[in-house]
């Protein structure tokens, strides 16, 4: 059994509750080979009914999942004590469950048993309880901590007065709610999961089940428990740097009602009256998605000209020719087209999500393209928008400015392909493009893009270590670390942030952390750049050797000889991780001549 | 649409143990995996099925397989 066997398990809702626990035991008989993910919890309910739903979604992303399941309500003991089974179990992750009406008998039960004096001591007690937590945790590991929000009671204290005054229960709760955010971001990769949200997504009777609360103190019903397992599992995604990257869209029945075709322009549904207003909503949620970051393609079995007719032509669309950066309108085969797609954009099929309301095409595509994410969508049109956002496949834990202009970029990436076509010589080519380099130390405008990047990047990446933004800034203020970016523009466009170093410094010698490339800047030589400001970054402080290790993912096999091939020698060679190493005054290093220019700050 | 074959079904997913070892005497007493926990997982996967909505009371008196076969029969006679 493989990777790809546990990728196919397809759609989770397609499984009843008890063949999902039965699928999950099989699966950690069987799938011994997977990479594994551990997964605390802390917590003062009941949870465990939980764990199938979790652990279906972690094996079909090819993980492996294992569970410390904490001691009932013994949170903060176990976060406090450094010889804890918590620590023994290296976490990759920590969840904190903690319902008020076990923290809080106060706010939770008895609110208006108490002068507003008491509460606002008690929401004091509750803040310092999880600051206490997290100061804790952090003392003694890294891994990212997730921590439920409270529960807002659905019946408050003072009724319909309730709401009116700030003071009420509800909205005590609710601001308690916003300090533990506050409290969280005092922490790196310490995320609040908005339970208040959950909760509304189905309301609070489908998701409290007061039954199990009161013979398992267990809360949560199961569409609860399932929406809680999805919300976690996309933190994983993200942390795993595998948030989705590209949205392929099928036309016909997606964009707009009917087939462009047979009805014509003319005939298509789209505007402002239904059915028409569900598919501008849905184009509307598309570019908010656009907006994100994330990149548009479309793939649709149609004439070219049909479709651009209705792209260039109709009033009512809101996406345009512009928002897409790869179009496969034809009449080959949506597989063939997808890969297509890849090649073009030079991204992995694991990145990229199909949205197609055909079930023969969704399930062609699930079959032989299992690396993609498919959404098939229903008849109704008016489920579209949520469908799409309810999967959070593009949900990632940063946002910079970059993300905004992502898909202009990718644009340009295609210009520059074509133009690539009229060159025999690589490096006349290249030199074509009037590339310009800008290297420099991080700073407050540059340190977002670089964490994202440290999270998303997997092929060019020696050392693939994720860091937050609050990590990048911590060691950009450190005098032992030096944060280097590069940044690219060229005759097409701009580029942007395209790879990043992280150089430390350490008894007279420097050692490369952190050295990553963007896929969009591959085969250019500006490694050869960065690598030659980590030199010269180095040289700056007296440094004698600069080392650099690669650890072996499968993703970055591309530079496992990188540092060979720039010449260093080879320490240690080993199947996990090599070691490498330089004379920084014997170093003859020399930067490729078919820049334009280079601009350095180091 | 017969009960007993699909309680089986479920019961023998969760605690892990073949339909043919299944019998009306099978409970907490008889199975290593059928214990307070699995006993609410099991609740789960009956209401996903067959969209009821057991009684609290009801849940406690399923003691054994026979039980949970005659509850869920009187819940989906109601």
């Amino acid at each position: 059994m493989t990777e790809k066997a546990a990728r196919e398990i397809g759609n989770m809702d397609d499984y009843g509750y008890s063949e999902i626990v039965s699928l999950v035991n099989s699966l950690e008989k069987n799938e011994t080979g997977l990479e594994p993910y551990r997964i605390a919890f802390l917590r003062n309910i009941t949870i465990d009914p939980m764990l199938p739903y979790l652990k279906l979604l972690c094996f079909r992303e090819g993980m492996r999942p294992e569970v410390y399941m904490g001691e009932y309500d013994n949170v903060i003991q176990e976060a406090m004590d450094s010889k804890s089974p918590l620590y023994g179990f290296q976490p990759s992750l920590v969840v904190v469950v903690l319902r008020l009406n076990g923290l809080s008998r106060i706010l939770a039960d008895d609110f208006l048993g108490h002068s507003p004096g008491e509460i606002d001591d008690e929401r004091d007690r509750v803040r310092d309880y999880l600051f206490q937590v997290l100061t804790s945790m952090r003392k003694n590991i890294d891994a990212p901590i997730l921590l439920n929000s409270f529960e807002v009671p659905p019946y408050t204290d003072l009724g319909i007065l309730d709401y009116q005054r700030a003071g009420g229960q509800g909205n005590t709760i609710r601001a308690l709610n916003g300090e533990l955010r506050e409290v969280a971001n005092r922490f790196d990769n310490t995320y609040i999961v908005d339970v208040e949200l959950l909760q509304s997504r189905i309301g609070y009777g489908e998701f409290v089940d007061n039954r199990l609360w009161h013979i398992g103190r267990a809360p949560y019903s199961r569409e609860a428990l399932k929406l809680l397992a999805v919300e976690y599992f996309k933190f994983i995604t993200a942390f795993r740097g595998r948030s989705r990257k590209c949205l392929v869209l099928d036309c016909d029945n997606t964009l707009w009602g009917g087939i462009v075709g047979e009805k014509g322009i003319e005939g298509i549904k789209i505007g402002t009256t239904y059915p028409g207003s569900a598919y501008r909503e849905f184009q509307e949620a598309i570019i908010g998605l656009f907006n994100r970051g994330a990149i548009l393609a479309l793939c649709s079995k149609n004439n070219f000209e049909d479709v651009i007719e209705v792209l260039e032509e109709h009033p009512e669309m809101v996406l345009s020719k512009e928002h897409f950066v790869a179009m496969k309108i034809n009449w080959n085969d949506k597989v063939s087209n997808l890969k297509a797609i890849a090649e073009d954009l030079n991204i992995g099929l694991d990145s990229m999500v199909l949205v197609d309301d055909s079930e023969f095409e969704a399930e062609m595509v699930r079959e032989y393209l299992p690396d993609v994410e498919v959404i098939k969508l229903p008849k109704d049109p008016t489920l579209y928008k949520d469908i799409l956002m309810s999967s959070g496949l593009f949900d990632s834990l940063n946002y910079s400015s970059e993300d905004v202009k992502r898909g202009s970029m990718y644009k340009a990436e295609v210009k520059r392909k074509e133009a690539r076509g009229g060159f025999t010589n690589i490096e006349e080519y290249l030199g074509s493009l009037g590339m310009v380099i800008n290297v420099a130390f991080a700073d407050k405008l540059t340190i977002p893009r670089i964490a994202q990047l440290t999270q998303r990047t997997n092929q060019f990446n020696l050392t693939t270590k994720r860091y937050s933004e609050a990590d990048i800034s911590g060691l950009s203020n450190s005098d032992d670390f030096d944060i280097l970016y590069v940044s690219l523009k060229d005759r097409f466009g701009d580029m942007g942030i395209v790879g990043a170093a992280i150089l430390k410094h350490e008894n007279g010698d420097s050692d490369i952390d952190t050295f990553l490339l963007s896929c969009r800047a591959l085969g250019r030589g500006v490694e050869k750049v960065l690598l030659k400001a980590c030199l010269d970054a180095s040289r700056k402080r007296s440094a004698r050797i600069i080392a650099g290790k690669y650890v072996k993912t499968k993703k970055s096999k591309q530079v496992e000889d990188f540092y060979q091939r720039n010449g260093f020698n080879t320490i240690r060679s080993g199947e996990g991780e090599s070691v490498f190493s330089l004379d920084i005054n014997l170093a003859q290093f020399e930067v490729p001549d078919y820049f334009s220019d280079i601009v350095s700050e180091v | 649409m017969d009960v007993e074959e699909t309680v089986k079904r479920i019961v023998s997913d969760l605690f892990e143990i073949p339909v043919g070892d299944l019998d009306d005497s099978t409970s907490p007493e008889t199975v290593e995996k059928w214990d307070s926990l699995s006993h609410l997982n099991m609740v789960l996967a009956l209401e996903e099925e067959y969209g009821i909505r057991i009684d609290d009371n009801d849940i406690v008196e399923m003691v054994d397989l026979k039980k949970v076969c005659s509850k869920v029969r009187e819940y989906l006679g109601r």
